[in-house]
């Protein structure tokens, strides 16, 4: 199997307290990672490892290895081989929990991130932002009010336009925490269908909420518990149907 | 009744409070300073046009006061807004530990000192100078300026800080999952966000740039000096005038020429509050996109 990332002995904790601790493992490079464990067991702050999110966190402390594959190569990101957190963040794209647009338009949304990459061109931009908006579902949706505040959009209409924003920076890693944890179900149906377009072209490593979605989406299946992995699965390797879902309700 | 109800109903009261001495200040202001507002007011016998272009002196009328009060204000922005502004931020993003301390006590302090103290302090450099490197320094608009930039740069201070301090956390965590590095954060997102609220520092600095009086008495105001001559002139200023006017007036119609000229300091403030704000909003839209 190939890998897009290979974990070793990485612990972080902020203000001394321990979020995760000596966690090592391999996250497959095709299909979608899905990490599952009750709040507190550290999903976010491991997923957070993976592009340097945790740092800006006030009282971070963290040691272990983390090794992506990215431009065809595999880098240790704590490393002084890595790229600058800066563009490695860009490189491995994350959608939060709630929908963050920024407080500007739709349009600017994308463009801005776009047109800080140094070397970037206005009308490449213009392009690149209809074809994510494409990509995401939103085009139809959205192309004729493009400068209005994003804002304004559903809240499924908003995640979908994070992602569309993320996906502009063309990663090759994307990180999702919880992406349809604040959606009503058909907003999160139409998340989820994306994704599953996208889990061949992209490495993709999720928290989900629900053994459902989980099961659903996720070839890969990791489980925490207080900082520590304490199961993972490949989709293979699971009971048929009913059976499956129970298990995975045991591990929480 | 229950708390809640009581909480409302003294709210209700305060703002009517606010509200009412609001309006009983500006009215009593304009209704005794409206009628005297007319072109002699500003020229006093001088032709008007003459007067602007600076062809002929006024003698009897506010119009150097006017433009010095204009002159004064633009140049303590001018050497007091970078720095309150760059403070603020520096405060809200970099600064740690000892040093944010040491800082934000300094600005607490500086903030507390009276006006007649800086204006004191202006009054004992030019002293110094004089018997150090410039024996001809003498007080005059820059020195008041300086002396104003001290006094209003902790206002610029504190709501630049705390309108960035107070953004939401996300919005920082957004910037970073985008590969936005320190400075294109700043500069792209929180400076931006936080516009309105540094604007509110900024009409804060400029309407107590327009009003103080302590500060220019002891730093180059005059009573009667015309228009002024360049930054190292005396000048007039219409919150001195008043002040002049109130103290030595000479019969009923020079009084009412005082309120005038309050009347006519309240619409220079409101006009700059007003362009600030514009030129705020305009930022504003560029930055969102929006239309």
């Amino acid at each position: 199997m190939q890998y897009c990332a290979k974990i070793k002995d990485l612990s972080v904790s902020f203000h001394g307290r321990k979020a995760i601790s000596n966690i090592s493992t391999e996250l497959p490079s095709c299909g979608i990672t899905v990490l599952l464990g009750r709040s507190g067991s550290g999903k976010t702050t491991f997923l957070r490892s993976l592009n340097r999110l945790n740092e800006i966190i006030e009282g971070y402390e963290g040691s272990g290895n983390v090794n992506l594959f990215l431009g065809g190569r595999s880098r240790d990101i704590y490393s002084d081989d890595a790229p600058e957190p800066t563009e490695l963040r860009r490189r491995v794209g994350m959608v939060f929990q709630t929908p963050n647009p920024l407080p500007m338009s739709i349009r600017r949304n994308i463009i801005l991130p776009l047109s800080l990459i140094p070397g970037s061109k206005k009308t490449e931009n213009e392009e690149r932002m209809e074809s994510v908006l494409k990509t995401t579902g939103l085009w139809d949706e959205v192309k004729d009010r493009l400068d209005t505040p994003a804002g304004r959009l559903s809240g499924g209409q908003q995640q979908r336009l994070c992602l569309a924003r993320i996906l502009a920076l063309e990663p090759e890693i994307l990180l999702l925490d919880e992406p349809t944890a604040s959606l009503d179900r058909r907003a999160s149906e139409v998340i989820e269908k994306h994704l599953l377009s996208l889990k061949n072209k992209y490495c993709i490593v999720m928290i989900s909420h629900s053994v459902r979605q989980a099961l659903k989406l996720g070839s890969h299946f990791i489980f925490l518990r207080g900082g520590n992995i304490v199961a993972s699965f490949s989709k293979g390797e699971l009971p048929e149907g009913k059976e499956a879902e129970n298990l995975f309700n045991d591990l929480l | 009744m229950n708390r809640v109800k009581l909480l409302k109903i003294l709210s209700y009261i305060s703002a009517f409070f606010v509200l009412a001495s609001f309006s009983l200040l500006i009215g009593f202001i304009f209704v005794k300073g409206a009628p005297s507002i007319k072109l002699s007011l500003f020229f006093g016998d001088t032709n008007p046009w003459q007067a602007i272009i600076g062809a002929r002196p006024v003698w009897n009328g506010i119009w150097p006061a006017f433009v010095g009060t204009l002159y004064l204000i633009l140049l303590t922005m001018l050497i007091s807004l970078i720095p309150g502004i760059g403070c603020g931020i520096y405060l809200a993003r970099y600064a740690e530990g000892k040093s944010k301390e040491v800082l934000s006590l300094a600005v607490d302090l500086l903030a507390s000192v009276p006006s007649i103290v800086v204006g004191l302090f202006g009054f004992v450099l030019i002293l110094l100078l004089r018997h150090t490197i410039a024996p001809n320094a003498t007080t005059c608009i820059i020195l008041a300026s300086f002396c104003l930039a001290i006094l209003v740069m902790p206002a610029l201070v504190v709501t630049t800080r705390s309108s960035i301090e107070s953004l939401p956390e996300a919005l920082l965590m957004t910037g970073a999952s985008l590969g936005f590095t320190e400075t294109q954060l700043l500069r792209h997102i929180l400076i931006p966000a936080a516009g309105k609220g540094i604007l509110g520092g900024i009409m804060l600095a400029m309407g107590r740039a327009a009003e103080d009086t302590a500060v220019i008495m002891l730093t180059g105001v005059v009573v009667n000096s015309g228009l002024p001559a360049g930054p190292t002139a005396k000048f007039e200023a219409i919150p001195f005038l008043i002040y002049y006017t109130s103290a030595q007036y000479i019969d009923r119609d020079d009084l009412l020429r005082g309120f005038g000229a309050a009347v006519i300091l309240l619409i220079l403030s409101a006009g700059l509050l007003f362009i600030a704000s514009r030129l705020q909003s305009t930022m504003e839209k560029r930055w969102k996109g929006a239309k």
